[in-house]
C-alpha cells in the first residue's frame, strides 16, 4: 500500500474533478473514501490518473448518473425508514377506516336491523390501500408503489370533487391526503428492502397482531354491548365492563373496559416494535410522520373558524391563498426542516465520534512510543 | 453474481477490510488476473451493502480521510457459500467433460 509518500497535490485535484461526475448521493456517501483509495494506489511521482483509473471513475459515474444500480442515490438509513414507514403507513391508511366501518355496520344492524352499506369511496379507498400495503411485504415495489399513488390521487379526486359544495371535508381530511402521499413517496424510494425486512419477522407479527386487534375491538364492543332503546329515539348503550355510553346511531363508538385495556396494550406493543428499530430508522420515522400528524392537530384549531362559518352559507365559503399556503407549506416545511436538523444532528455527531477516536489513537501511540 | 462481488465478498470472508485493502486482495485471491478499479469497487460495495450482504464494521480517520472497514453480514456469508457451491459444480461439471474427450479411444483431438 503506497501510504508512505505524499501524494501530489495536481493528482488530489484531478481525482476530486473525476469523482464530480457522481451522483451526489454516491459522493456524499462515499467520495472522501474513494479519494482516499484512489491516493492510496498511487506511485510516487504520479501526477496524472492512469487512463484504466480516469475510464473506470467516468464509466461508473456515467452509469449511475444513468441510473445504473450501486448508484447510492439514496442514503440507507432513509432507504430502510421509507420502506417501514410505507408499509406501517399503509397498514394503517386501510385498518383506521376498516376499524369505524366495521364498527358502524355492527351497530346499525344490532340496533335498527339495518344493513350500512360502505361508500363506494371508502371501499375503493380501503381496497387500494390493503394491496398497496400487500405489496410492500414483497418485492413488488413498484406494484406497491404504483397502488399508493393511485390510493393518493384517489382521496385527492374526492376530496376535489367535493370541495365546491363541501370545503370543509378538504379542511378535515387533509391530514389523510398528506398521510397518503407521504405513504406513496416513502414506497417510491429506490432500495431492495422490504418494511417487513427492516422490522424483522417478530416485530411485523406483533405490529399485524396489534393493528389487527386495534381494527377489530371496536366491532367487538358492539356485539358485547348491551343496548336500550329510550323514548326520545336515544339508545342507552352498557357496554362490556361498566361503561356508559349514550348515543345515536354512528355518533360515538362504543369504548368499554376491553377497549380500554386492549388500546392501550397495542397502543405499547406498536411503541415497543417501532423502539426496538435501529437507532438511525428510529430517529427518521418521526420525521417522515410529522407532516402529517402535524396537520391532523393544528388543523381543527387553526381552521376552526372557517369550519364552524363556511357550513352556514349556500354556496359555502371557498380557502383563501393564505389558507391554501398554510396547507400546502405547512407539511412540506415540516419534513425539510426536521430532515435538515436531523442530518446536521448526525453529522455533529459523526464527527465527534470520529474526532473522539482520533485522540484515542493518538494517545495511545504516544503511550507506546514513550513506553 | 458477477465475478467482482464474488470477489469482493470472497476478500471479506476472512476479517474486515477497507477498500484499499479489498482491491489489493482481490488481485492476489486472483493470481493478479482482476485489478479493480475504485470506481468500480464502490459500485459493487453499494450494492451489496444495499442488499444487506456486507456491512460497515467501523470507520476511522487516517491521514485526514475516512476509512471505512467492510464486513459479511450473516446473509453475505451464506450466499458467498451458495455462489461457492454452483461455481464448484460448474468447475466439476467442466474439468469430468474435459476428461472424457481426453480419455483415449474416444475419438478425442
Amino acid at each position: 500500500m503506497n501510504e508512505q509518500h505524499e501524494p501530489d497535490g495536481r493528482l488530489e485535484w484531478w481525482y476530486t474533478r473525476l469523482l464530480a461526475l457522481f451522483p451526489p448521493g454516491h459522493r456524499a456517501e462515499y467520495g472522501d473514501e474513494m479519494l482516499g483509495v484512489l491516493l492510496a494506489g498511487t506511485r510516487p511521482g504520479q501526477r496524472l490518473p492512469r487512463l484504466g483509473e480516469a475510464a473506470d471513475l467516468m464509466g461508473s459515474a456515467v452509469w449511475m448518473r444513468l441510473g445504473g444500480r450501486g448508484a447510492g442515490a439514496v442514503d440507507s438509513r432513509w432507504a430502510d425508514t421509507a420502506a417501514v414507514y410505507g408499509l406501517v403507513a399503509s397498514l394503517l391508511l386501510v385498518l383506521a377506516p376498516a376499524r369505524y366501518v366495521a364498527a358502524d355496520m355492527l351497530y346499525a344492524a344490532r340496533l335498527d336491523g339495518m344493513l350500512l352499506r360502505p361508500s363506494t369511496g371508502v371501499l375503493v379507498s380501503m381496497l387500494l390501500w390493503g394491496l398497496a400495503a400487500a405489496a410492500a411485504c414483497t418485492r413488488w415495489s413498484v406494484v406497491s408503489a404504483g397502488l399508493a399513488w393511485a390510493g393518493a390521487a384517489h382521496q385527492v379526486w374526492l376530496l376535489a370533487a367535493a370541495y365546491p359544495e363541501q370545503p370543509e371535508l378538504l379542511v378535515r381530511r387533509w391530514w389523510m391526503v398528506v398521510l397518503m402521499l407521504s405513504a406513496a413517496f416513502a414506497l417510491s424510494v429506490r432500495g431492495r428492502v422490504r418494511g417487513g425486512s427492516v422490522l424483522g419477522g417478530v416485530r411485523t407479527g406483533v405490529l399485524a397482531v396489534a393493528l389487527t386487534v386495534l381494527t377489530v375491538l371496536p366491532a367487538v364492543e358492539v356485539l358485547l354491548a348491551e343496548t336500550s332503546r329510550h323514548a326520545d329515539g336515544g339508545y342507552e348503550i352498557a357496554s362490556w365492563g361498566g361503561y356508559q355510553v349514550k348515543s345515536f346511531l354512528g355518533e360515538q363508538p362504543v369504548h368499554g373496559a376491553l377497549s380500554a385495556a386492549l388500546e392501550a396494550a397495542c397502543v405499547l406493543a406498536l411503541l415497543g416494535c417501532l423502539i426496538g428499530l435501529a437507532p438511525a430508522v428510529r430517529r427518521r420515522l418521526p420525521v417522515l410522520g410529522m407532516p402529517a400528524l402535524l396537520v391532523l392537530v393544528t388543523v381543527p384549531s387553526v381552521f376552526e373558524g372557517f369550519l364552524m362559518s363556511t357550513v352556514r352559507f349556500d354556496p359555502p365559503v371557498l380557502l383563501a391563498a393564505g389558507e391554501w399556503a398554510y396547507l400546502v407549506l405547512l407539511p412540506l416545511l415540516t419534513l425539510l426542516v426536521g430532515v435538515v436538523l436531523l442530518e446536521r444532528a448526525e453529522r455533529h455527531a459523526h464527527l465527534v465520534g470520529l474526532g473522539l477516536a482520533a485522540e484515542r489513537e493518538a494517545l495511545l501511540r504516544r503511550t507506546g512510543a514513550a513506553s | 453474481m458477477g465475478e467482482p462481488a464474488f470477489l469482493i465478498l470472497t476478500a471479506l470472508a476472512a476479517e474486515p477490510k477497507h477498500g484499499y485493502a479489498v482491491i489489493e486482495d482481490v488481485r492476489e485471491i486472483s493470481g493478479g488476473q482482476v485489478r479493480l478499479h475504485t470506481g468500480t469497487l464502490y459500485s459493487v460495495l453499494d450494492r451489496l451493502r444495499e442488499s444487506g450482504l456486507i456491512e460497515v464494521e467501523r470507520e476511522e480517520i487516517v491521514q485526514s480521510r475516512l476509512r471505512r472497514y467492510y464486513r459479511l453480514t450473516g446473509a453475505g456469508r451464506e450466499r458467498l457459500a451458495v455462489e461457492t457451491a454452483r461455481l464448484r459444480r460448474n468447475a466439476d461439471a467442466a474439468a469430468a467433460r474435459l476428461a472424457v474427450r481426453l480419455m483415449p479411444g474416444t475419438g478425442a483431438a
